[in-house]
């Protein structure tokens, strides 16, 4: 759960029809951002909600730095009123659709780049953006062996020779 | 004595030295077993220390992977981004990583434990894989329906493997088979199709060149589940087998050797399968000769999908004894003929009886038929002429989209059957055309017609719902000209004389116009006509009329693009000059 500060009137501009909702980042640095593009993120919406129910204005204090935010803002920013078939709850699990150009100009970032982003998104709950990052990374290993996914990746072989050796690991196809 | 002294001296030298030797020997005995002993300790020492450092080493890569953001994803997304690299495994395959996507199991320790706690993951079976491969995949999977699939490509430089490589002793835990070989190598896939499969639901098995004979006992009489079965390249179809009761989708197709049903055979088959929704016969109707003069008439009140792949006498046999849902049937014929062209003409009165009602049930009629004779019509009178039901467009129509096909290979009766079809059919309804003419050129002696301007007219002429126009090969100059004549605004659209030049076609709702053609720039000496200059003015007019201007989907395959795309490029800059909401984007040639 994020933390919840209340914060006074005019922190946050906008009363009435025109929403505007704070979000403070890892880095406290604090963002006005209209409520219309954060929609696209469940976990936004559901804290808005929490709002209106309380009817007490709230910054949502989020744990991950101003630039990660900025780039989900921009994300949502450029897909506001888009309905993306990957935010549907019912939408089928990935397969070989096509990848979205701009997505992949969007994503076309350093590898911690883009897992900053993923975990960002998997915490907001936006799946469109999820998919978009998590078809990235698949497609960052696609077609390597092990050793080449481990140097992409910066991950160690931190199996034991039993592990490493184990039949159920072995296969020749 | 002395002498003899003197011998046992030396003879006690000689032993001396003997016995030194000896026992040098047997002391170098000893020490090597001392060497080894303390070699084989410190031996133990040194795998004990290199057992520790290999520890300590694991246990810091354990530790650097801690700090990696990689190996730290939650399990979900991990599952996410490995759902991916499945669906995009073929990659694997073609690198010849025999492991194919399960290769990322093989990263760190935290990747492996979440793909094998997620059996949705070990769903797929993709083969070949070795035997013991394929049961640990499987095993994987646990309770989830497995799709095995071996989907062998001809170009393929795999090595062949045995059909026992499937490791298909028994099918309880596959929900989906599908198999696809061009090597032969299915030889024993007919004992695989005898056991019981209580949870399957698809079969797909298409091999060649060996036919395979489906066994009389499919499946044993226990796939409960089976709702779609195809089998492509059969020697004998059990047409009777308890298992196809519940099918809903049969798709048959011969192979090398195949004994054709008879009629009553296959019609009694068909009878007991009511919840049939989709059908295809491949070269596997019945023969005529050996038809019975049998009145037997069966329902397939379900069936939405008709696919007939056959000669065409065999076609309207089968078409006369069968009765189809009243509306919403989408049929497929693909026929051959050596007989007459005008035999064609047998299938259209079918079709609407076979429907039980008028005017065709059908929302879509693709016709693929070839014949080496020409069809002549006396008169251009059609023997349609005075089968009024085809004429119908009445309010029972209301829900008529025909998407007429024809795709006649060599061009023969393209223009004939399309006289015969406009004459019969009433095209008002018409929404999608697709013509494949290509390079259709008539011999000068023979009585097959060129498809002419007035041919486009029939066509076009009244189906003012048309939105998809596709052509294949080279229609002449007609295109051209029906292109130019067509008037997107209905103020101008007046009918003058039919087929008068000048008239114009009415299209406001086109969205789609897609040409594959060679002569783009070709110009035809009679008309000074060429594709490139009427395509901008087509888009012109639809600017003039204000019609959608991002709705038309302008598709141009040609050889020569760059070249004889030019002129079209620099009209529609024009265009977009005059108006900056226009967008060209899909005229660009791909």
């Amino acid at each position: 759960m994020p933390t919840i500060v209340s914060v006074d009137d005019s922190t946050v501009p906008g009363e009435g029809s025109s929403r505007l909702l704070l979000l403070v980042s890892s880095d406290n640095k604090h963002i006005v951002v209209e409520e219309d593009i954060m929609s696209r993120s469940r976990f936004i919406s559901k804290q808005v909600e929490g709002f209106e129910a309380t009817s007490q204005r709230h910054a949502i204090l989020l744990p991950f730095s101003s630039f990660v935010l900025n780039k989900v803002i921009e994300y949502c920013s450029h897909y506001r009123g888009y309905y993306l078939l990957e935010d549907d709850p019912d939408a089928a699990p990935p397969g070989r659709s096509p990848v979205r150009e701009w997505d992949q100009e969007f994503l076309d970032v350093d590898r911690n780049m883009l897992l900053r982003i993923i975990k960002a998104a998997h915490y907001l709950e936006i799946k469109s953006l999820v998919g978009s990052c998590a078809r990235a990374i698949a497609d960052m290993i696609r077609g390597k062996t092990t050793e080449e996914m481990r140097e992409i990746l910066g991950v160690e072989n931190d199996f034991t020779p039993e592990e490493e050796h184990s039949p159920s690991s072995k296969c020749t196809g | 004595m002395e002498d003899g002294g003197a011998d046992g001296n030396r003879l006690e030298d000689v032993w001396s030295r003997t016995l030194r030797s000896r026992l040098s020997m047997h002391d170098s005995v000893h020490d090597t077993r001392r060497e080894r002993e303390l070699r084989d300790s410190t031996r133990i020492f040194m795998l004990a220390e290199r057992a520790d450092m290999v520890a300590a080493l694991h246990s810091l890569d354990v530790r650097i992977n801690a700090l990696s953001p990689m190996s730290r994803l939650p399990p979900e997304l991990l599952v996410h981004i490995f759902s991916y690299c499945i669906a995009e495994s073929r990659t694997w395959q073609k690198k010849n990583i025999g492991m194919g996507w399960a290769t990322v199991t093989h990263v760190c320790r935290w990747w492996r434990q979440v793909a094998l706690c997620n059996p949705i993951l070990w769903k797929h079976v993709y083969f070949p894989l070795n035997k013991s491969w394929a049961q640990e995949v499987m095993s994987r999977a646990k309770s989830a329906g497995v799709v095995v699939s071996w989907i062998q490509q001809p170009e393929t430089t795999q090595p062949k493997r045995p059909t026992s490589d499937l490791a298909l002793d028994k099918l309880d835990g596959i929900e989906q088979l599908r198999l696809n070989t061009f090597d032969g190598t299915l030889n024993d896939i007919e004992a695989i199709l005898q056991l019981s499969a209580p949870i399957l639901e698809v079969v797909d098995i298409s091999c060649s060149p060996r036919a395979l004979r489906v066994p009389t006992n499919l499946f044993g009489g226990d796939a409960p589940r089976l709702r779609s079965l195809s089998i492509r390249g059969c020697l004998e179809f059990p047409w009777t087998a308890p298992a196809l009761c519940n099918i809903v989708n049969l798709t048959v197709g011969k192979g090398n050797g195949f004994i054709n049903p008879t009629r009553a055979d296959l019609l009694g088959a068909l009878q007991t399968m009511q919840a049939l929704e989709q059908l295809a016969l491949i070269k596997c109707l019945p023969s005529v000769s050996h038809a019975s003069s049998s009145s037997l008439i069966i329902a397939l009140p379900h069936l939405q999908y008709l696919e007939l792949d056959e000669r065409l006498m065999r076609c309207v046999d089968f078409l006369q004894h069968i009765r189809m849902p009243a509306t919403g049937i989408k049929l497929r014929l693909h026929s051959t003929h050596n007989g007459p062209a005008t035999d064609y003409l047998l299938l259209f009165p079918l079709i609407t009886a076979a429907g039980g009602r008028t005017p065709s049930p059908f929302t879509t009629l693709s016709i693929d038929a070839q014949s080496r004779r020409n069809l002549a019509l006396e008169g251009n009178r059609s023997p349609f002429v005075d089968f009024e039901p085809w004429r119908s467009t009445g309010p029972d129509g209301a829900d008529l989209q025909l998407d007429v096909e024809w795709r006649l290979d060599m061009g023969w009766n393209t223009v004939d059957l399309l006289h015969v079809f406009c004459e019969t059919f009433s095209v008002t309804d018409l929404q999608k055309f697709y013509l494949d003419v290509v390079d259709y050129e008539p011999e000068p002696h023979s009585p097959a017609q060129k498809f002419e301007y007035t041919d486009w007219l029939r066509v076009l002429g009244s189906a003012k719902d048309l939105w998809h126009l596709e052509t294949w090969g080279h229609p002449g100059p007609a295109l051209c000209q029906a292109l130019a004549q067509t008037s997107l605004d209905g103020e101008h659209w007046q009918r003058s004389e039919p087929g008068a030049p000048g008239e114009a076609f009415f299209l406001p709702n086109l969205e789609t116009l897609k040409l594959y053609t060679s002569r783009l720039a070709h110009v035809f000496p009679e008309e000074q006509l060429t594709l490139r200059k009427f395509l901008p003015r087509l888009l012109q007019m639809r600017v003039g009329a204000g019609l959608p201007r991002m709705g038309l989907e302008l598709s141009v395959y040609s050889q020569r693009m760059e070249e004889e795309l030019q002129g079209v490029v620099e009209s529609l800059d024009s265009l977009q000059d005059a108006d900056p909401e226009y967008d060209h984007s899909g005229s660009d040639p791909e």
